[in-house]
């Protein structure tokens, strides 16, 4: 498989992370094209959720340096990276971090409200795109896991970010729907090019990007790239 | 004193010059060239007046100006309304000519007024003062210039700026009675409406009374009521802010169908709605002004003169005397004086007054307004019921608003007045409640 062309948009040297004595993040050098699905595998505690946070600008590293799409999150204000998290990022959870109260449409108007105005289409549309066009008014309670997974992907997506991020976005869902959300995320990926970077402990969901990053003990100790699954049935 | 007003709105002047220049990046030259000479020119041209006309002139000069400004802010919103708020696209050379025009006009405004809140008369603190203006200024000038980039962003409509500035200029004015534009403008809208009433029951030829109800009266008589004035001259007090601030409500945002990407359309609208935020600033900020400028207009801070009446008798002889120099009492000290006579039921309200270089005695009422008597200010007395002041040199002269005047004579042992007289002339010419329907406060 040849590198990706294109430019970088993630690229870090000697990222570090530390609590105290804990180094969740070993220094790290790594670097991302544009439009590269990536995995980041591993134990529990290995770090992954930690390179995360930082890539989204959730967190703040204890030393290195953070390229994002070519600006320096490091030199951010407080503000300025929250302008930076709801206009270029798109981040999904395992615990889908959804507004318990609000209707799965007014859930994807809320992140349209907090990076520019409100657009009830545009928002119906992107559920529809999700495949739920039929439960717009629903709340989170009322919808399956991996209706609910959905839902934050259209939340996700509805800004068009340049990087998509997911933190163990199929951990509570079975196999039946980790598929149906990976080939939805397929289908977003090829339409939108944006960046995907997934955290995951599935062998399989690692299986649907093209590079895996393995790490242990905040260290990365694998980079590889490999054959994109998810055209093949299985 | 000089310098406690001076300073206060010198602060406030440049307060205002690093809003302008902030909302005008880019006509700073033209700005800041405009407000210095505008100012100048304004303050030095105020001095030449007050020394050069005599009397109540140059206050109705200025008050002139302002009532021209205040009308000229309707041409202001009527433009808005139809054309828009949007800053529009004239020759730079152009616009930096009427920016520096406006705002040379506004400042000048600006300087007349600084020189009408500095107490009377030209004698050299008064060019002390004028000197230490200009320096000052310099000084914040350079401030300005510091501190401007620092402030956010604000607006930059032409409509809401000019609307500001005037109704900037208006409150100053409502600080000093002499050139307050509301209250004149609320006596005006009352007059008007009971000239109105008056003429429609004449010209339909109906007589007052037989034919109407008390209860119909008293729903007429509301036209008379003190507050028709007041509410009529607010709602055109605030009719330009008004317009302006609805006309950029109302203003469509330009199209961004063009613009592929949803995110990014979004993001387009967000800064429009934003901008537009921006623009209603000065809109809203004037209105708040021109609030202001009304409350104080009904609520002057400035203190009238109004001593307790001396209750006096008649002799036997029916004669009221009253001593020219009394003990602490004189009544050649130029203030006014209050006396109070009372036959049965009647009471006559009257004052003395010492003005050039004469003794007047005059009923403590006109013969058009409810009798709430007059106080004294610098120059003038006030009638405390429709506002009007009366500069001092008049009272004494029938008239208008004028008190009424009461004939007297002037010996070695005081002021001698007809009690009969008294009681007669109030009788016959001070409007009483029963007069008016529904009249009074
Ligand atoms: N806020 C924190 N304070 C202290 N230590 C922390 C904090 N967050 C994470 N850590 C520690 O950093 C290390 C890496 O944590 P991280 O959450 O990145 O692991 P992970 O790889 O995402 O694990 P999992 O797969 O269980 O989610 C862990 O040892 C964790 O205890
Ligand atoms: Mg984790």
């Amino acid at each position: 498989m040849p590198v990706e062309s294109g430019t970088c948009i993630i690229e870090t040297a000697g990222l570090t992370k530390r609590y105290g004595d804990i180094c969740a993040l070993a220094p790290l050098d790594l670097q991302v094209s544009e439009g590269e699905w990536l995995t980041v595998m591993g134990h529990s505690g290995s770090g992954k959720s930690t390179l995360l946070n930082l890539l989204g600008g959730l967190d703040r590293p204890t030393a290195g340096r953070l390229l994002v799409g070519g600006e320096d999150l490091l030199a951010f204000s407080e503000d300025h990276l929250a302008r930076f998290r709801r206009e270029a990022v798109g981040i999904i959870f395992q615990q889908h971090h959804l507004i318990p109260y609000l209707t799965a449409l007014e859930n994807v108007m809320m992140a349209q409200y907090f990076h520019s105005v409100p657009d009830q289409a545009e928002a119906r549309q992107a559920l529809e795109r999700v495949g739920l066009g039929k439960r717009l008014a629903n709340r989170p309670g009322e919808l399956s896991g991996g209706e609910q997974q959905r839902v934050c992907i259209a939340r996700a997506i509805i800004n068009s970010p340049k990087l998509l991020l997911g933190d163990e976005l199929t951990g509570n869902l079975d196999h039946k729907s980790t598929r149906l959300v990976m080939e939805l995320l397929k289908e977003l990926h090829e339409e939108e090019h944006f960046t995907l970077v997934l955290v995951t402990h599935n062998q399989e969901v690692a299986g649907w990007g093209g590079r895996t990053l393995f790490m242990d003990d905040g260290k990365l100790v694998k980079d590889l790239r490999h054959e994109r699954k998810g055209d093949d049935p299985s | 004193m000089i310098l406690a007003r001076g300073v206060t709105m010198l602060l406030v002047w440049a307060i205002l010059v690093m809003g302008l220049a902030r909302a005008y990046a880019g006509e700073k030259a033209a700005l800041t060239a405009g407000c210095a000479a505008g100012l100048v020119a304004g303050t030095i041209f105020g001095f030449f007046l007050f020394a050069a006309v005599p009397g109540e002139i140059p206050f109705f000069i200025i008050k002139s100006a302002l009532a021209a400004a205040f009308i000229s802010l309707f041409i202001v919103a009527a433009i808005v309304w139809y054309r828009g708020t949007a800053a529009e696209g004239d020759r730079p050379s152009v616009r930096h000519a009427v920016v520096a025009i406006t705002v040379f006009l506004f400042a000048a405004g600006y300087g007349l007024l600084l020189v009408c809140r500095l107490p009377y008369g030209t004698d050299n603190s008064q060019f002390m003062a004028l000197l230490l203006i200009l320096l000052a200024m310099l000084g914040l000038w350079m401030i300005v210039y510091r501190l401007e980039p620092l402030l956010p962003n604000i607006g930059m409509a032409k409509g809401g700026t000019s609307l500001f500035a005037v109704s900037l200029l208006l409150f100053i004015a409502s600080l000093s009675p002499r050139l307050d534009l509301f209250s004149p403008l609320s006596m005006k809208v009352m007059k008007l409406i009971h000239d109105f009433v008056h003429q429609f029951f004449e010209s339909m030829l109906i007589p007052d009374h037989p034919f109407f109800r008390t209860d119909i009266w008293n729903y007429i008589g509301l036209l008379f009521s003190n507050g028709v004035g007041f509410w009529g001259g607010l709602a055109i007090w605030f009719i330009p802010t008004t317009g302006v601030t609805l006309a950029t409500f109302r203003e469509p945002l330009p199209s961004v169908a063009h613009v592929r990407q949803a995110a990014v359309r979004r993001k387009l609208i967000a800064a429009q709605l934003r901008e537009r935020r921006r623009r209603l600033f000065f809109p809203l900020f004037a209105g708040l002004v021109m609030a202001a400028a009304a409350f104080n207009s009904s609520h002057p801070s400035v203190e009238y003169w109004d001593p307790k009446p001396l209750a006096v008798k008649a002799d036997s002889a029916g004669e009221i005397v009253l001593p020219v120099k009394d003990g602490d009492v004189d009544l050649k000290d130029g203030k006014l004086h209050k006396y109070l006579y009372q036959k049965g039921a009647q009471k006559v309200r009257f004052f003395a007054l010492y003005r050039s270089g004469e003794l007047t005695v005059v009923l403590d009422a006109c013969s058009i307004c409810q009798p709430d008597g007059y106080g004294q200010n610098e120059g003038t007395v006030i009638c405390y019921y429709c506002k009007t002041l009366i500069p001092l040199e008049t009272v004494g002269k029938p008239g208008g608003c004028n008190p009424i005047p009461v004939p007297f004579a002037v010996d070695g042992s005081g002021v001698h007045l007809s009690a009969e007289m008294l009681v007669n002339t109030w009788v016959a010419q001070v409007q009483s409640e029963k007069k008016l329907p529904g009249g009074g406060k």
